[in-house]
C-alpha cells in the first residue's frame, strides 16, 4: 500500500513536471520563432532603406543588392517558420505525450530554439537579449 | 498505544492536506504554463504571417524606386 501511493504521487508529480516542461519548451521556442520575424524584420526595414539610398547613385546595384536581400530573407524567414510550425505541432501533440515523448519533445523544442539564435547569427542577427 | 494514535492521525491529516496543497498548485501552474504557451504559439503564429503579408508591399515599393531611378541613369 505505501508503495503504491509513493508510485502514485511519484507518477502524478512526474508526470507533472514533464508536461510543464513540454509547455515551457513550446513558450521558448515559439518566442523564438516571433522574436526572429521581429528581428528579421528590422533588418528588413534598414535594408529596404539602403537600397532605396543606393538606387539613387547606382540604381543596377541596388537591384543585385534587392534581389539578395529578399533570398537570403527568405531563406532566414522559412527558418522563423519551421521553428514556429514545431512549436504549434508539439502544442497540438502535448496533451496526449506520455513522459517519454515528453522528454524527447522537450530536446526536440529547445535544440529548435538554439537553431533559431544560430541561424540569425550566421546572417548577423541576434534576437533581442543578446543571445 | 492510546495517546500516540491521536498524534498519528494529526500527522496524517497534516500530510494529506500538505499533499493536497501542493496538487492543487502544481494544477494552477500547470494551467497559467499551458495558457502562456498557447498565447506565445498564437502571437507567433499571427506575427509571422502578417510580416509574410508586409514584406512583398516593401519589395515592390523599393523596385518601384530602382525602376525610376534606372530610367533616369539611363
Amino acid at each position: 500500500m505505501k508503495l503504491l501511493l509513493i508510485a502514485l504521487v511519484l507518477a502524478v508529480t512526474g508526470c507533472g513536471g514533464w508536461r510543464l516542461n513540454v509547455q515551457r519548451g513550446i513558450s521558448t521556442l515559439a518566442l523564438s520563432a516571433s522574436g526572429c520575424g521581429t528581428v528579421l524584420d528590422k533588418a528588413n526595414d534598414a535594408k529596404q532603406l539602403a537600397i532605396r539610398e543606393l538606387a539613387k547613385t547606382d540604381a543596377n546595384g541596388a537591384q543585385i543588392v534587392l534581389t539578395g536581400w529578399a533570398q537570403t530573407r527568405s531563406k532566414i524567414f522559412l527558418g522563423c517558420e519551421v521553428a514556429n510550425l514545431l512549436a504549434v505541432e508539439a502544442k497540438r501533440l502535448a496533451p496526449a505525450m506520455t513522459s517519454k515523448d515528453a522528454a524527447l519533445w522537450i530536446g526536440k523544442l529547445l535544440a529548435a530554439a538554439a537553431d533559431v539564435v544560430k541561424l540569425l547569427n550566421e546572417h548577423g542577427l541576434k534576437l533581442p537579449g543578446g543571445l | 498505544m492510546p495517546v500516540i494514535a491521536p498524534i498519528l492521525i494529526e500527522l496524517v491529516k497534516t500530510g494529506a492536506q500538505m499533499i493536497a496543497t501542493w496538487v492543487m498548485g502544481n494544477a494552477e501552474q500547470r494551467a497559467e504554463v499551458e495558457a502562456l504557451a498557447q498565447k506565445n504559439v498564437d502571437e507567433s503564429t499571427a506575427g509571422l504571417a502578417a510580416l509574410k503579408a508586409k514584406w512583398p508591399v516593401g519589395d515592390a515599393e523599393t523596385q518601384a524606386i530602382i525602376d525610376a531611378e534606372k530610367e533616369k541613369q539611363q
